[in-house]
């Protein structure tokens, strides 16, 4: 699974070489961000991102020589880990990220705090906030923002067409009644959270055709034994990384509410955490997985390895 | 007895006193030059001098530096030091001041409620405005505003509550502000239970305190502030120092007790809040700070205040720049920074004081 990307990765790198090559250097990016401010980079060659699902972005553009320094956030993407880290991507220092000498800075809404992104502008550093709602227009939207940023649109246009491809794969795959899931996020310590609607989780979900089981509510709610069985979902859906804060897939079962499950709704998925919650370039390739799931095999206990 | 002694200094304790000014104002001085000195992005001597050089017209010898260099010392670097030295000297006043309020040495501006008071604001403006409130140009006000906001009345409430007629009592005080702490203790649990995933986490770095959000209106804004709390505190010193034979002998040797006791509360509250406002929660500096002056100094306010003002700043910015050189490009949280080398500090002297005794 973890090969797939590295080979599109690598092509696309090879395609924007050739195409750098191809049409003698200068090329003039401008976009107008989420802060409805216009920003224009002519071949940055020195940029820092804010965000994982702004790193994966720039790095599947085939961009990702030119980072010099990410968030923290961004540590689990292969590949970004060996990058200079700029701390949480809502509390950066301005100080720290010039220092790194950028011509270009990208993150989403999220990064702050205000103060230090306006001294980045001021030091003349052209800065673009992309939107960060978790739908899937915004996010094919950064795919298309940062490629033309970046001067690699042809390749931001196949990555958004396969993400519609993928998408349309996990569609057709879809049979009967759509399968209820509920999203447990874990970071260790408690039982856990649930995810209600407008999160990542929840458009994954619907994504690859199934329905949020626990839609009653806005955001992320601390699991409950009660809450549990009345979402009563058909597939538990939980991160690599959420699933060893859970206790593994023993310590999961025996919590409180989970245990109570009728045994045949007793089904685990679990996914890298990235890939499901990582909002960039791999989206339909993640609703693809998730839908085989849910869909192909029929039952999804077996899938326990990311 | 005391102030007879304070009154009427002899030689030795002069000269003591002319050193201790000296020294205290080197410290502030070396912290100045390292804050400005050091940081992420290098900065050598050349170009620092480089850098004056063009700001003072000298064009012929502002040669040695790039844009980026000048940016970052004139409107980051430097606004943070100042900043800091402001927010130091102020948390380290107020230290001295709630001392002396409460007669106690464990009394900091936290007991009055504005902390808590800053911290529940903050997290509410965090987790339940829209987003569309904080972002823009204006948004980048309306979280220290809020803070503000709350500081200073959540410590009118504590001082309401805590007086009898006529002024503050410090045993209700006392207790109202634990009682109110408590409360927005748990107003701020409850927010952080509504919160999401990225405003909890906003929520924890407020509350882990920083200076990176300095800039030179915020450094306008706590002269002010700061300023006025140490010509409050300055203009009353020897009264201070009466409060410390308790509020009835204060009273006989002609203090008017309770508006000088109300005055503080309000002074600390506005000078405080303003601080947590644009940083957060830095702990333990006005705690420490007041005692190690203390301890070099002795009690008395005309030394005390001084002192701890100098002493206050440049620790403070001496932890900034620990905070954001260590783990450059990223920076840890001052507030983490200033309890994990005062709480250790703080148990040394508490060692050795038992030993003494």
């Amino acid at each position: 699974m973890s090969r797939a990307p590295s080979l599109v990765r690598d092509l696309g790198l090879a395609l924007v070489t050739v195409a750098a090559i191809g049409t003698p250097a200068v090329w003039a990016g401008t976009i107008v961000d989420a802060r409805n401010q216009s920003v224009s980079t002519e071949a940055p060659s020195r940029i820092v991102t804010l965000g994982s699902s702004t790193t994966e972005t720039v790095m599947a553009l085939g961009k990702g020589d030119a980072i010099v320094a990410a968030d923290a956030s961004s540590k689990g993407i292969p590949g970004a880990a060996s990058k200079a880290t700029l701390g949480y991507h809502r509390a950066i220092g301005a100080e720290g990220v010039l220092s790194m000498g950028p011509d270009l800075v990208v993150g989403t809404e999220a990064a702050g705090p205000p103060p230090a992104l306006s001294q980045i502008q001021a030091a003349g550093v052209p800065l673009a906030l992309l939107t960060d709602t978790p739908t899937l227009k915004a996010a094919t939207g950064r795919i298309t923002s940062l490629g033309t940023l970046l001067g690699a649109e042809d390749k931001a246009k196949e990555l958004v067409t396969g993400v519609h491809t993928d998408l349309d794969k996990a569609s057709a795959l879809q049979s009967g009644e759509p399968v209820r899931v509920l999203f447990l996020l874990s970071h260790g310590g408690g039982a856990g959270q649930m995810a209600g609607t407008k999160t990542i989780a929840d458009t994954m979900i619907t994504l690859a055709g199934g329905t949020n089981a626990f839609a009653g509510q806005e955001g992320y709610t601390a699991m409950t034994p009660e809450a549990v069985l009345t979402a009563n979902p058909d597939v538990v859906l939980v991160t690599t990384r959420g699933l060893g804060a859970l206790g593994g897939e023993r310590g999961l079962w025996s919590t409180p509410g989970l245990a109570q499950l009728p045994a045949d709704q007793r089904k685990l998925v679990v996914m890298d955490d990235n890939l499901l919650l990582g909002f960039g370039p791999r989206t339909g390739q993640a609703a693809l997985e998730l839908a085989q799931h849910l869909y192909s095999d029929g039952s999804a206990s077996g899938a326990t390895t990311p | 007895m005391n102030a007879a002694r304070v009154q009427a200094p002899s030689p030795p304790i002069r000269s003591r006193d002319q050193t201790t000014r000296v020294a205290s104002g080197l410290l502030c001085v070396v912290a100045l030059v390292l804050g400005t000195g050091i940081g992420a992005l290098a900065i050598p001597p050349e170009a620092l001098l480089s850098i004056v050089a063009e700001a003072l017209g000298l064009d012929a010898l502002a040669t040695a530096h790039t844009p980026t260099q000048a940016t970052v010392l004139w409107s980051i670097r430097l606004p943070r030091v100042c900043l800091g030295l402001l927010i130091g000297a102020a948390l380290s006043v107020a230290g001295v001041q709630m001392q002396a309020l409460f007669r106690n040495p464990l009394a900091s501006p936290q007991l009055i409620g504005v902390s808590g008071g800053a911290a529940l604001a903050a997290a509410s403006v965090i987790a339940l405005l829209p987003a569309t409130f904080t972002s823009g140009s204006l948004g980048a006000f309306v979280l220290p505003a809020g803070a503000f906001i709350g500081a200073v009345v959540v410590s009118l409430v504590t001082l309401r509550i805590g007086s009898r007629a006529g002024g503050p009592d410090v045993v209700s005080l006392l207790l109202a502000g634990v009682a109110i702490n408590a409360l927005t203790g748990a107003g701020l649990g409850l927010l952080v239970f509504i919160a999401d995933d990225a405003q909890l986490r906003s929520i924890t770095f407020w509350s882990l305190g920083s200076l990176s959000s300095a800039t030179w209106p915020t450094v306008a804004a706590l002269a002010v502030a700061t300023g006025g709390l140490i010509a409050f505190a300055w203009r009353h010193h020897s009264a201070y120092d009466l409060l410390l034979l308790g509020t009835e002998d204060a009273r006989h040797l002609g203090v008017d007790v309770e508006t000088l006791q109300t005055r503080m509360v309000l002074v600390t509250a506005v000078a405080v809040g303003a601080a947590v406002a644009f940083t957060g929660i830095i702990g333990f500096v006005g705690l420490v700070v007041p005692h190690l002056c203390r301890l070099w100094a002795g009690p008395a306010h005309h030394r005390l205040i001084p002192l701890s003002t100098m002493v206050g700043g440049a620790l403070l910015v001496f932890a900034d720049t620990t905070a954001r050189t260590v783990v450059a490009p990223a920076e840890l949280p001052l507030g983490v920074l200033t309890t994990l080398l005062g709480a250790p500090f703080f148990l040394l002297l508490l060692a050795r004081a038992r030993r003494f005794a």
